[in-house]
């Protein structure tokens, strides 16, 4: 017999005390109702109901056997959301990165979620680069399945992990000159615009670096790019200077030095809905370079 | 969603904070009435804010003659609750009325006055006054020295300063339970927005006692927030501010010559730390504005 479809049946007759009501809301008419009842009475070997003229009242014994159906239906519902975690994870785990994530990085990530997917290793990993705003509206719909994000950065009701703070350098097009001043060096260093991101990719990181680049005595601006790769085309050609925390990041005419103080770094977290904590603290393990040559 | 709602959203993202809104026309006859509601029921940690309810409950309590407002009160230095402004900020004793420290602690958020007001009053009375008001989304834990004992025990940090220079920092997110709305003293824009009409229509307290509330209200010296967004003379603006770590929030009521006043909650959260961010101020006047523009008949 199906056992959890006639418990539920008794479930919904009991919470509404009506076979009517309670035939509408399961979806069936009275009669299938009716007879499920008398199956599942029959099984158990007890009455559960009275049908009295005012509708229908609990016996004691389905007084006493009406928590157990509940638990049982939890039960069925945690199985079917496991089942549920399961099935999304054959696909893989989605992970969102912003483009400004060292292609070393990205890798470690990829390795790190995939290693801690056990069962799910099989999907492997997917991997999807866009902004820090479209990362987090993604990982709160439930697109993505956790996102590495530029900090500080709007997060709503997600939950994230530490602030990784990777080291920074500069393109700069032409060899500064030499200074003896230490607090001055960034703006000697910065003579032509900074190229940024567009602002739009997350407000509240760039104005942080706007205002950094101010308190620093930085005065040639900022100039919008699409991704490092028009950076470079500019620095390459003496219009602008790159910020980049790639390490592998470079071009000839143009000289790669490290950003004074670290002053400038990419400030990285991880985000993930809350049912997430250990694996926000995996790839927030993963951002950090391991130290030396392996 | 649509309307003022979809633009009021768009101004919180570029301003870089997550925003809470609720915009209601005051005394539209009992019916709901037409609302201007983002995220409008979420709780929210009140910071300062709180000092509007004890505001009110210092009023019942007057009513009630429970308590004197001339009756002077003495704010000794090592007795009174840090801050930047008022009391807090000055040197020596001093004396004053406690209708007046209840104007200082609203008109420049003054922490040693709100406390002295707090102990005058007793947290029991700010329970009665939500309750009988219906405000049930708000709770009241305690005071501004309260939440500066907690900040200092949950950063870790020696001193105040110290602890509020840890919630400044942009490499070390701290979240102490002063930030959670489920520890702290917290509100909905719905439930402010509803304290405000009762004020505004004598229902808070006596009416020689709202009116004495409205003009304090009127009195608050800051104009970066809520008055930024009505930046001209055919508009009153009256509110109460909150600022704590990441969180700034006012909630107040704006009143055009010859039309309906409108309440106004505007609450923030800063995804950025630091102290100073007039861009977060301003988005509070300009996202009110847009609200309210959609209630003006």
């Amino acid at each position: 017999m199906d056992l959890l479809r006639y418990v539920r049946f008794f479930v919904t007759i009991a919470e509404e005390r009506q076979f009517g009501f309670a035939a509408r809301r399961i979806g069936i008419s009275q009669p299938p109702l009716s007879r499920g009842l008398q199956r599942l009475e029959a099984e158990l070997g007890v009455r559960l109901l009275d049908r009295g003229p005012h509708g229908v009242d609990l016996t004691d014994a389905g007084a006493a056997l009406l928590p157990h159906a509940h638990r049982l239906l939890q039960a069925e519902h945690t199985l079917r959301q496991a089942a549920q975690i399961e099935a999304t994870g054959s696909r893989g785990v989605r992970l969102g990165v912003v483009p400004q994530l060292p292609i070393a990085a990205s890798a470690r990530l990829a390795a790190t979620a995939a290693a801690r997917a056990d069962g799910r290793a099989r999907g492997g990993v997917t991997l999807l680069t866009a902004p820090t705003t479209a990362l987090v509206d993604a990982v709160a719909e439930g697109r993505l399945d956790v996102a590495v994000v530029v900090h500080p950065a709007v997060l709503g009701s997600l939950v994230a992990g530490d602030v990784v703070r990777l080291p920074t350098a500069l393109l700069v097009p032409h060899p500064p000159r030499a200074s003896t001043d230490p607090r001055s060096r960034l703006r000697e260093l910065v003579r032509v615009p900074l190229a940024v991101p567009p602002r739009e990719d997350n407000p509240p990181a760039h104005d942080l670096l706007v205002d950094t680049l101010d308190e620093q005595g930085v005065t040639a601006g900022t100039t919008r790019v699409a991704d490092e790769r028009a950076a470079v085309a500019l620095a390459a050609t003496g219009r602008a200077c790159v910020l980049t925390a790639d390490p592998t990041v470079h071009a000839t005419g143009v000289r790669r030095v490290p950003v004074p103080g670290d002053v400038l770094p990419l400030r990285l977290r991880v985000v993930a809905p809350e049912r997430a904590p250990e694996l926000v603290a995996a790839l927030t393990a993963a951002l950090v370079e391991p130290a030396g040559p392996r | 969603m649509t309307g003022p709602e979809a633009r009021i959203r768009e101004l919180f993202t570029a301003a870089g904070v997550r925003g809470w809104l609720h915009a209601k026309r005051i005394g539209s006859s009992g019916d709901p009435g037409p609302e201007v509601a983002l995220d409008a029921d979420g709780r929210v940690v009140m910071a300062s804010v709180y000092k509007l309810p004890l505001l009110v409950a210092f009023c019942r309590a007057v009513d009630d003659g429970a308590l004197d407002p001339v009756a002077p009160v003495r704010l000794l230095p090592e007795a009174r609750t840090a801050g930047p402004t008022g009391v807090s900020a000055m040197s020596d004793p001093v004396t004053m009325s406690l209708r007046d420290v209840a104007r200082s602690m609203v008109a420049v958020s003054d922490n040693a006055a709100a406390d002295a007001l707090l102990d005058a009053v007793g947290l029991p009375r700010v329970h009665d006054a939500l309750r009988v008001l219906g405000l049930r989304a708000t709770s009241v834990h305690g005071g501004t020295r309260d939440t500066h004992v907690s900040l200092v025990r949950d950063t870790g940090a020696d001193t105040l300063p110290d602890a509020m220079s840890r919630l400044a920092d942009n490499d070390r997110p701290v979240d102490p339970t002063a930030l959670d709305p489920l520890l702290s003293s917290a509100t909905t824009g719905r439930d402010m927005t509803r304290l405000l009409e009762a004020i505004w229509t004598d229902a808070a307290a006596s009416p020689a006692q709202c009116a004495y509330m409205r003009t304090v209200l009127g009195q608050q010296v800051w104009p970066h927030r809520l008055a930024a967004g009505f930046p001209h003379p055919a508009v009153r603006v009256a509110g109460k501010t909150g600022t704590l770590g990441p969180l700034r929030h006012e909630v107040g009521v704006v009143q055009y010559r010859d039309e309906p006043a409108v309440a106004v909650a505007v609450f923030t959260r800063a995804a950025r730390a630091e102290v100073h961010l007039p861009a977060v101020d301003a988005v509070i006047g300009s996202t009110a504005r847009v609200a309210v523009g959609a209630l003006r008949v």
